[in-house]
């Protein structure tokens, strides 16, 4: 591994809100998001990457890893299942962006119910815009997994929003 | 007559096609396809938009958390000194290119870069007025005081986010090559040493011949871009060197 290029400097300096999405995609929680994104960075950095790497797709695997760690290490799956159960997810939500209050509180409810796996393949590829290659990339999963999960993932936004 | 297990497949295949036409991931044919059962099934297309608002819904719920980047981690990359993208075409080629031109030539006495020697020339307040406010030339000289003479060769970043300049410096006694770097108000010199100038025709070797000079070494190490224009150091200079007006 080697010091980051001044482009793969740029590249992750871009792609830092991203990154933070992603986390709070992965962990279901704003705070836990922070902690996240502060690793990935520092991991990142402390290590460096291939001359011919893409920061962004490095970044996203770099912070997937970690957090795969975390819920080993500490399982905070457990604890981000009750979460979930509870309806208490800490996504740190601010604005109704436009949806009526009682819609958007409906359609969170709805994403809250996703799936960690479905919810993150949706965040890359509906809000992130990346294609099927990259998400299979960046989660190190076969493109038809990824196919497969968007489509589960809408087909239960669908049931659950109606 | 079709089961409920079977319909529950042919929807799932449905979802998946439709998910992968609004992904922009269906083959030709199958967006030809899907196009012409849209034209016709409303059932299909009814799905297809839910979908779609589906998607715009969680966009929008997505986009209302607080995605704020912790400004420690965001100051920590930006901090951080990235490496040069140009590994292969390293900076000092472009002082080389200058001092070509010059047409001077020049022989660097390797062994007095290793050692400190007792008449190295210090920084002082007036070489480095001078450093602030000369532009880079491929030739000419010009006068520190009344015993010195300054060439500047290039300006660049350094990547620890400083601005550092290769220069030339003369005196009667000898000739000196070094870069210093701009930290704070004050000039350092990183790296210098004697240079000499042979003026017997066909007794010189050319500076690119020196490639393993001292100075080349710590231009790779250190810089982080290639050298300024003449407008982007002119803009720098006119900045009293803030960081970043003419980058």
């Amino acid at each position: 591994m080697s010091q980051l290029t001044a482009n793969q400097k740029a590249v992750l300096m871009n792609e830092l809100t991203g990154l933070k999405r992603f986390s709070t995609s992965l962990t279901g929680d704003h705070h836990d998001a922070d902690d996240l994104l502060q690793l990935t960075v520092e991991r990142v950095l402390e290590r460096g990457m291939p001359e011919d790497a893409h920061a962004g797709k490095w970044a996203y695997r770099v912070c997937r890893n970690l957090w795969l760690d975390e819920l080993r290490a500490r399982e905070v799956r457990s604890r981000f299942a009750k979460a979930e159960a509870t309806g208490n997810s800490d996504l740190g939500v601010t604005d109704a962006g436009g949806l009526e209050r009682l819609e958007f509180e409906r359609v969170e409810q709805a994403i809250n119910t996703l799936s960690e796996e479905q919810r993150t393949v949706l965040l890359l590829v509906a809000v992130e815009g990346r294609s099927y290659a990259e998400v299979a990339e960046v989660l190190d999963i076969p493109i038809g997994t990824v196919m497969s999960r968007v489509a589960r993932a809408r087909r239960s936004l669908a049931e659950k929003i109606g | 007559m079709a089961d409920i297990h079977t319909l529950d497949i042919a929807r799932q295949r449905d979802d998946e096609l439709l998910s992968r036409l609004i992904d922009g991931e269906c083959s030709a044919d199958e967006r030809l396809d899907l196009e012409v059962r849209l034209a016709t099934d409303s059932d299909l297309r009814a799905r297809l938009e839910e979908f779609r608002a589906n998607d715009a819904a969680f966009t929008t719920v997505i986009g209302a958390q607080d995605n704020t980047v912790n400004t420690g981690v965001a100051d920590r990359l930006a901090n951080y000194a990235a490496r040069d993208n140009r590994t292969s075409t390293p900076i000092y080629k472009f002082a080389m290119a200058a001092t070509v031109l010059v047409a001077t030539a020049i022989v660097t006495v390797n062994n007095l870069w290793t050692s400190p020697l007792s008449d190295t020339p210090q920084m002082d307040a007036v070489l480095a007025k001078a450093l602030s406010t000369e532009p880079s030339a491929a030739d000419g000289w010009s006068n520190v005081d009344d015993e010195r003479a300054l060439r500047v060769v290039l300006t660049f970043p350094a990547a620890d986010g400083q601005w550092c300049r290769e220069f030339m410096l003369a005196s009667d006694a000898s000739h000196w090559r070094g870069v210093a770097c701009k930290g704070g108000k004050s000039w350092v010199t990183q790296v210098i040493g004697r240079e000499v100038f042979l003026e017997q025709q066909g007794g010189y070797r050319t500076a690119s011949a020196e490639t393993s000079h001292p100075i080349e070494q710590f231009i790779d190490q250190t810089a982080t871009d290639i050298a300024l224009s003449a407008d982007q150091e002119a803009a720098l200079i006119a900045s009293d060197w803030s960081a970043t007006m003419a980058r």
